[in-house]
């Protein structure tokens, strides 16, 4: 077969996916299904219990939560004199196998935005450890909507390792470095693959886009929001539902923002207190979120709270700065919001001008 | 700054003064040694166990080069403030910094200069002043107008008096409320826009060649911007600082943001004439 | 690692989700997309509800008289003491926070091993009473909807439920109702909430007319409902025209299947259980006129106020709503507890406990977890009242200005720490999993009842929630099915248990609110409502860090007046404002908001302690003998 290079199009047979991901001397994330049938990336799972291609569409919760974790420690600290600091140790090597193309163009904006003008040391400490094995979706969900966000189905580029689920076998593509560097050494697992699997790979995707429920005509809500054309009225009906729970911010595989707190255990029997700084999920949906020490805020209503966010996700100088729109269409806000003010819906509403009946099924 | 980004380094205090009754100066040791920043950058500060807030340094890099101490200049408002305020000589603090842009000083060199603040702002328009103090030649005509609320509320009030004293600096305060001694002193009473007026008679501003500074509370530095535009002052010469709810100072929490722009990184220093592009640009206020 | 599945504890829509943790520290949650409470969505408590586990300001260890103290010597402490005193001058208070299998036990500590029936638990007794009369109906729990019913429903009668954000359940399925699937909301409610642009039909009531409101919409369907009062004296008790509850009645009988929406905990329905009275009557009309059915989904701010109640934590109930006077039930619970006799008469309810605990007519108060604090908004009165006791045992999580006059201090486990179930405002059974080891000393409730009742003499021990709940369903059958350790427990709605008792309460007339007039002087009504969710003392909120900093921002008392009518009289919205009654005046901050009527200021609740000295004191419903804010007019200035 050759050795592996980024670019090359390889076969791996099904039945010796267990062997593979066995040969791998790293710990593994993996979707399975939680005890009432939730499905989550766990780490080192029993190989028997990660989910088939075909068994899931994505997890409640994206897997990029594993490299920028709900709460995070960032130090320890022992204060008797003067403090002693201590951080945690460098992270594991983590594989990710699973994880849809969604989640791994948000890695790409993750890793972007974690080092851009500074370098965010405890993402990057993980993202530089982690290689991601994404499985294209052929069945997309009923909240799914990546084609509009360049999110997916199937990625052309900024993947490590993309498998394209055949049925009794993958279609194995290297798009990077780290991908390359996973299966060099481990080619023995790998067959060249033909030009008409390429073939029905390109035949495949073109099908998968037809299966969208959803449509979400990003483009429209950039232009409208940029411009600033869209009705006080209309971000008022919008801004009156949401609840301002954070859950779209949480799941949202794009959603940066966190707080960070100091904690402090009872002192010790020699007056040392030790204690740790870390870091968890924020929103800025949440009125605190941009509370000033003295009570003042920029954003002291739920309607200007309500604006900031989709101007984050859908001005065009975010996305000259980021390099994409703020979506990759995974759906997961669909999900857990109260009040049909997902992206879909906003964007959706903003194109329509209308507020009842926007979900377009 | 440490390798790891949220990493303090250790800083000793070695003197605290007291400004004003809710008002401290914080001179700080950092253990690594000396850093080097700009006027208007700021410094995280951690009272380990409370949390870390941001504070611009009120010393200026030359007296730091001098002296090895950097300063910061801290109203107790909020939790980590009230820590700080708790803690003595000797104590530990830790130190992020330098952070933020800070002040353009190079677009100043030749220009007249006008520094004006109110209140707690004061403190890096202090770093920015003794800068160029400390580097006299390189500026034209410097004029400081200071506004307090009371006459106790003033900050720095030695290095007030010293700079009022000075034959090459303008220096003219004043009060909203005077004290007695205030009064006594027949000194001025009102908001510092009313200094301007002065000005006009004084040193009028020729607007071709005026840089300004202001810091202070929002209400202010809007009423500032509108009596230095009545004055033709192009707005790229207007500079000043945009206050947010910062918390980790490097562009990444996102408490910060205003648009598209991060005040930790971006700013906090800007002109007025990117406030405005920018309320344009984020549909939301900027001062 | 991922726990095992479980359920939010901050209030009564129960939904389900998972733990993060890691090294025994919790750093997350998984919201679970395949509960039927909550689909995959959690409001920011839930969110973040991990987070109290991870603080570091708890009680570790037992105090007494403020010392710390062995968990042994604390248990033989209270024992002793507790000997001391009659039955009838001891009394327990629980929690509607509380386990099924808690409550259990606190009921059981009370009439087996105190003697007493003065057991109840916070929860503002007018909600107990609401529950209570909605329960003990013809319907019966039958009537109770579920949020699969709640999706089925065409019409949604929301009378008096406030904000969006108080019980988010519920908000998102008549927000989905309503935007995407097209059924019709009436919204009745004294002020705007964010639901009125999504009515179909939105009244605003005069306050405090509910009950008669929905006494003339039975009325305006069925003409031989009885009216005590004429068209227009409805009018003017109202605020609305003929025409406005013609069109809300026709709209009501255009449903096939109805459900009405009901806040339990709000004070606008003053007379809660009469408006309950009057909601059950309406859909009994509408039953009559052919719908195909008729619920009731009453919105409850705990997570397990339903199950207190049927645990028996009340002064007059045992378990399985049985009345401490039915025989048969007396007799059963006795053999099951293995005790002769239970005590006969009908205890001292909550307030009625805190009355006596001021007048010195109680000793002992054992005091479970710390709902009451959020009950029972004025800390200080408490405490001095409390202060009084000679024996004031707590057994909670967090220092308070309560442990500060407590003689003993048990450490509680909180959520995450503990196992057992609750009841959800449908009547669904949902599972709590413990998923760290108590800190320090902490322990459940139900743990420390049993070693101090052991202490007493009465050997009660559990080793387990299993064993309790072998226990509990002997005496409450309906909870055969439940079980904690199965990992598929398929939470099973208590709906087809209907309480054959007599209505008890409530079934007076409907009675005009007694309202003070304003004038030019004061033109405001000054009402207090519970605004906000319950968060304000929730210690275990409280305790998450970024919980901790969203109510900070509340803690400024503050009034909701319209915005443009408080634009007019010169007030900043946000700016400090002067209100002045005709007992005094206090310093407030001014908030608009266009939701208020005109005429109408509003006080959140948490603040009524600051602005005690001008509103007055609360009374006390005769009937419930729960609390009653008085209404005052006011007027409001500018501070300058």
């Amino acid at each position: 077969m050759g050795t592996v290079e980024v670019g090359s199009k390889l076969t791996l047979s099904k039945g010796r996916l267990n062997d593979f991901l066995r040969s791998l001397d790293a710990p593994l994330a993996a979707p399975i299904r939680l005890e009432h049938g939730e499905v989550h990336f766990a780490v080192n799972p029993p190989l028997e219990q990660i989910l088939r291609d075909a068994e899931y569409v994505n997890s409640t919760i994206s897997p990029v939560a594993l490299l920028f974790p709900q709460t995070e420690v960032l130090f320890n600290f022992r204060l008797n004199g003067k403090p002693q600091l201590e951080f945690p140790p460098p992270p594991q090597p983590l594989i990710i196998f699973g994880i849809r193309s969604c989640d791994v163009a948000a890695m790409r904006y993750l890793e972007m935005f974690f080092s851009r003008s500074f370098v965010d040391t405890p993402f990057f400490e993980r993202a530089k450890v982690t290689t991601l094995i994404s499985i294209a979706c052929q069945r997309p969900g009923k909240n799914c909507f990546c084609p509009c966000c360049a999110g997916g189905p199937f990625l052309e580029d900024g993947y490590d390792i993309q498998l394209v689920d055949f049925g009794e076998l993958f279609l194995v593509e290297v798009g990077s470095e780290k991908g390359k560097q996973l299966l060099s050494g481990r080619e023995g697992f790998f067959e060249l693959a033909s030009e008409e699997l390429v073939e029905r790979r390109n035949r495949l995707y073109e099908e998968t886009l037809q299966k969208f429920e959803i449509a979400s005509h990003m483009g429209t809500g950039v232009r409208k929001l940029t411009s600033r054309s869209v009705s006080e009225e209309l971000w008022k009906m919008m801004a009156s539902r949401c609840i301002e729970c954070g859950g779209c911010a949480f799941v949202c595989p794009l959603c940066t923002c966190f707080d960070v707190v100091d904690h402090k255990l009872p002192s010790e029997n020699d007056g040392a207190v030790c204690g740790w700084r870390e870091r968890c999920w924020d929103c800025c949906q949440f009125a605190g979120y941009s509370m000033e020490a003295a009570g003042v805020s920029p954003r002291p209503d739920k309607l200007s709270r309500f604006k900031r966010r989709f101007y984050h996700k859908l001005s065009y100088f975010y996305m000259e700065m980021d390099g994409r729109v703020g979506c990759v269409g995974c759906g997961r806000c669909i999900q857990v919001c109260f009040g049909v003010v997902d992206m879909p819906a906003v964007v959706n509403t903003l194109r329509e001008e209308k507020v009842f009946g926007v979900r377009l099924r | 700054m440490r390798e790891h980004l949220y990493e303090p380094m250790l800083a000793r205090i070695v003197e605290v003064t007291d400004e004003t009754p809710d008002v401290k100066t914080f001179t700080l040791q950092i253990e690594d040694g000396v850093i080097d920043y700009r006027p208007g950058q700021f410094a995280e500060v951690s009272v380990f166990g409370v949390g870390e807030a941001p504070f611009g340094i009120s010393s200026s890099p030359t007296w730091t080069k001098r002296t090895g101490y950097i300063q910061v200049t801290v109203r107790a408002v909020g939790k980590v403030t009230r820590a700080l305020h708790s803690l003595k000589q000797g104590d530990y603090v830790g130190v992020r910094a330098p952070l933020g842009n800070g002040f353009p000083v190079e677009r100043a060199e030749g220009k007249r200069v006008i520094i004006v603040g109110g209140g707690i702002g004061l403190p890096p328009l202090r770093s920015l002043l003794n800068y160029m103090l400390d580097n006299r030649e390189r500026f034209g005509k410097i004029t400081v107008l200071y506004g307090a609320r009371t006459p106790a509320d003033m900050v720095f009030k030695r290095e007030l008096a010293e700079w009022s004293a000075r034959p090459d600096l303008e220096y003219l305060d004043t009060v909203d409320i005077a004290d007695e001694e205030w009064q006594r002193l027949g000194k001025r009473v009102g908001v510092v826009t009313t200094l301007f007026p002065i000005l006009d008679e004084q040193s009028p501003i020729e607007p071709h060649n005026t840089i300004a500074f202001i810091c202070g509370p929002p209400i202010m530095i809007h009423f500032v911007i509108l009596e230095l535009e009545k004055r033709n002052v192009p707005p790229e010469n207007i500079i000043s600082t945009l206050e947010r709810h910062m918390k980790c100072g490097v562009g990444k929490c996102g408490h910060c943001a205003i648009g598209h722009k991060y005040v930790c990184v971006d700013g906090p220093v800007f002109s007025w004439a990117e406030m405005k592009e920018l309320e344009w640009m984020s549909a939301e206020k900027s001062v | 690692m991922v726990s095992g599945k479980t359920t939010c504890g901050f209030c009564g829509c129960g939904c389900g989700l998972y733990l993060l943790h890691e090294d025994g520290n919790a750093i997350g949650v998984i919201p679970s997309d395949k509960d039927i409470v909550n689909e995959g969505r959690l409001c920011i408590r839930g969110w973040h509800i991990h987070q109290p586990l991870r603080n570091t300001e708890r009680i570790l260890h037992p105090l007494v008289k403020g010392e710390r103290a062995s968990y042994e010597d604390a248990v033989s402490f209270v024992a002793d003491v507790l000997r001391r005193y009659p039955p009838e001058r001891v009394g327990i208070i629980g929690s509607a926070s509380a386990t099924n299998e808690s409550s259990y036990v606190v009921a059981k500590f009370a009439r087996a091993v105190i003697r007493t029936n003065n057991v109840d638990f916070p929860g503002r007794s007018r909600v107990t009473q609401t529950l209570f009369q909605l329960l003990s109906s013809q319907e019966g729990a039958s009537v109770l909807c579920s949020f699969e019913d709640l999706a089925e429903a065409d019409v949604l009668f929301c009378i008096g439920i406030g904000e969006s954000d108080r019980y988010p359940q519920v908000t998102a399925r008549i927000f989905k109702a309503v935007v995407e699937d097209g059924r019709q909301l009436l919204l009745i409610d004294t002020w705007q909430s964010d639901f009125a642009p999504y009515a179909s039909l939105y009244l605003s009531p005069k306050p405090f007319s509910d009950e008669f409101l929905l006494r003339a919409l039975s009325k305006a369907l069925d003409g031989s409902i009885p009216m005590p009062f004429s068209s227009e004296q409805v009018r003017s008790i109202t605020g609305l025209s003929d025409e406005q509850i013609m069109a809300a009645a026709d709209l009501l009988s255009s449903g096939r299947r109805v459900v009405a929406i009901y806040d339990t905990a709000s004070l606008i329905h003053i007379r809660s259980p009469h408006c309950m009275n009057e909601l059950l009557r309406l859909l009994r009309v509408l039953k009559g006129m052919g719908a195909e059915w008729c619920r009731i989904l009453p919105m409850l701010e705990r997570c397990n106020t339903a199950g207190a109640l049927r645990m028996g934590v009340a002064p007059d109930l045992l378990p399985a709503f049985k009345w401490v006077t039915d025989a048969d039930a007396v007799q059963k619970t006795c053999s099951i507890w293995g005790v002769d006799k239970l005590p006969r008469n009908k205890g001292m309810n909550f307030n009625q406990m805190l009355m006596a605990a001021e007048r010195k007519e109680i000793s002992a108060l054992i005091i479970i977890g710390d709902d009451i604090l959020t009950d029972y908004p004025d800390h200080e009165l408490l405490k001095s009242a409390l202060s009084n006791l000679e024996l004031l045992v707590m057994i909670t999580a967090y220092h308070s200005p309560l442990t500060e006059v407590a003689h003993c201090v048990f450490p509680r486990a909180i959520w995450g720490e503990v196992d057992g179930t609750c009841v959800n405002m449908e009547g669904r059974v949902c599972r709590l999993v413990s998923v760290c080891e108590p800190k320090g000393d902490a322990r459940d409730e139900w743990q420390v009842l049993c070693d101090v009742a052991t202490k007493l003499g009465y050997t009660m021990r559990y080793s387990s929630c299993a064993e309790i709940e072998d226990e509990l369903k002997r005496l409450v059958p309906e909870y055969g099915d439940i079980r904690l350790e199965r990992a598929n427990a398929k939470t099973c709605l208590l709906r087809e248990t209907s309480i054959t008792i007599p209505t008890y309460s409530a079934h007076g007339e409907i009675s005009p609110p007694a309202l003070p007039s304003t004038s030019e002087e004061f033109p405001f009504l000054l009402i207090t409502e519970r605004y906000y969710l319950p968060w304000h003392a929730d210690l275990l909120a409280l305790h998450s860090s970024t919980l901790q900093r969203e109510f900070r921002l509340r803690f400024t008392p503050h009034v909701f007046v319209n915005s443009a009518v408080g634009s007019s009289i010169g007030l900043r919205d946000g700016m400090p404002a002067t209100i002045t009654t005709p007992h005094g005046s206090a310093r407030v901050t001014s908030i608009f908001k266009e939701a208020i009527p005109s005429g109408i200021a509003i006080l959140p609740e948490m603040f009524f302690p600051q602005l005690r000295h001008v509103i007055g004191r609360e009374g006390v419903d005769e009937q419930t003998g729960a609390p009653i804010y008085p209404v005052v007019v006011a007027r409001l200035e500018r501070t300058r």
